[in-house]
């Protein structure tokens, strides 16, 4: 996925320049330096994990919404279809984890791996600090395999 | 166990896996001093930094130190590593290396209370290579 790539390489370009700093100011022991350049790289990741979440926040909402469209396009049976009819009415007002829950089993890894960033994410988003140690990398890999995993 | 899913925290079990990662963080330094012994390297430990994750605050564990280290040639830091942290998603703990030229990931890959089995990683977390006496030296 084209974007995950170009936002991990802006990310790696940015979280090179500042751990190079803070490596620098510890060789140096200006501690108050390696503390700043740490804190900097900690806003820096909490920035680009935000934004690459919502690239797939996006692709999950766009994954469900074309699922119920098509349920509701090819389910005749009025058994099955009707539950796809109630979704397809508020199809634009789905919490996220119940869009995952389309895509994926609630009991899954997948779907767990998403329930844990999405916290993170809320908690982020509202000012917050992560919760968990997150390393970029695995988070990278994460989201670019999901965004091909979760059409499947 | 993993910070995904939604369990009992148990806080004798959590006190065992701080103890269990300050070992192994302990038990990799050892390591390292060991092969850089009789080379134009050493390493001597840092300022050790406080450990407080999630786990810890929702048991009631109190925070802990852990150690960083650094790698030195000619009096001057090499390498320095920085424990990122345990409970990180799909991982047994990770620890940061800083080098001059970025940042590089030691992840342990084995099972919880096993021989810890270390990664280095670097861009692409792919598998990554065995952290091993070769691997270091090419770090280094």
């Amino acid at each position: 996925m084209a974007i995950f790539d170009q936002l991990g390489n802006l990310y790696n370009e940015i979280d090179d320049i500042y751990s190079a700093l803070e490596k620098q100011a510890r060789t140096r022991g200006f501690k108050k330096r390696e503390l700043e350049y740490s804190r900097k790289r900690k806003l820096n990741n909490q920035s680009y994990f935000l934004f690459m979440f919502t690239r797939i926040e996006d692709r999950i909402r766009i994954l469900s919404e074309n699922l119920i469209d098509s349920k509701v396009k090819r389910l005749s049976d009025w058994k099955y279809k009707r539950t796809w009819d109630i979704l397809h009415k508020r199809k634009e007002n789905i919490p996220l984890m119940d869009r995952v829950a389309l895509l994926a089993a609630m009991n899954g890894t997948d779907y767990q791996l998403i329930k844990g960033y999405y916290k993170q994410r809320n908690i982020i988003g509202h000012g917050g600090d992560f919760t968990i140690p997150i390393d970029m990398q695995t988070v990278i890999t994460d989201l670019k395999r999901l965004y091909y995993d979760l059409a499947k | 166990m993993t910070i995904t899913e939604d369990v009992k925290i148990d806080k004798s079990q959590i006190e065992k896996q701080v103890r269990d990662w300050k070992k192994r963080i302990a038990d990799l330094y050892k390591t390292i001093k060991a092969w850089t012994k009789q080379t134009e390297y050493s390493i001597k430990n840092g300022t050790k930094l406080t450990m407080y994750e999630e786990l810890m605050a929702l048991s009631n564990v109190p925070p802990a130190e852990v150690e960083t280290a650094d790698i030195y040639k000619d009096g001057k830091i090499i390498l320095s590593f920085k424990p990122k942290g345990l409970w990180i998603i799909g991982v047994n703990g990770a620890i940061e290396i800083l080098s001059e030229h970025g940042s590089y990931m030691l992840i342990d890959r084995a099972e919880q209370f096993n021989t810890p089995k270390w990664k280095i990683y670097h861009r692409d977390r792919g598998n990554g290579i065995d952290f091993n006496k070769k691997s270091l030296f090419q770090l280094l």
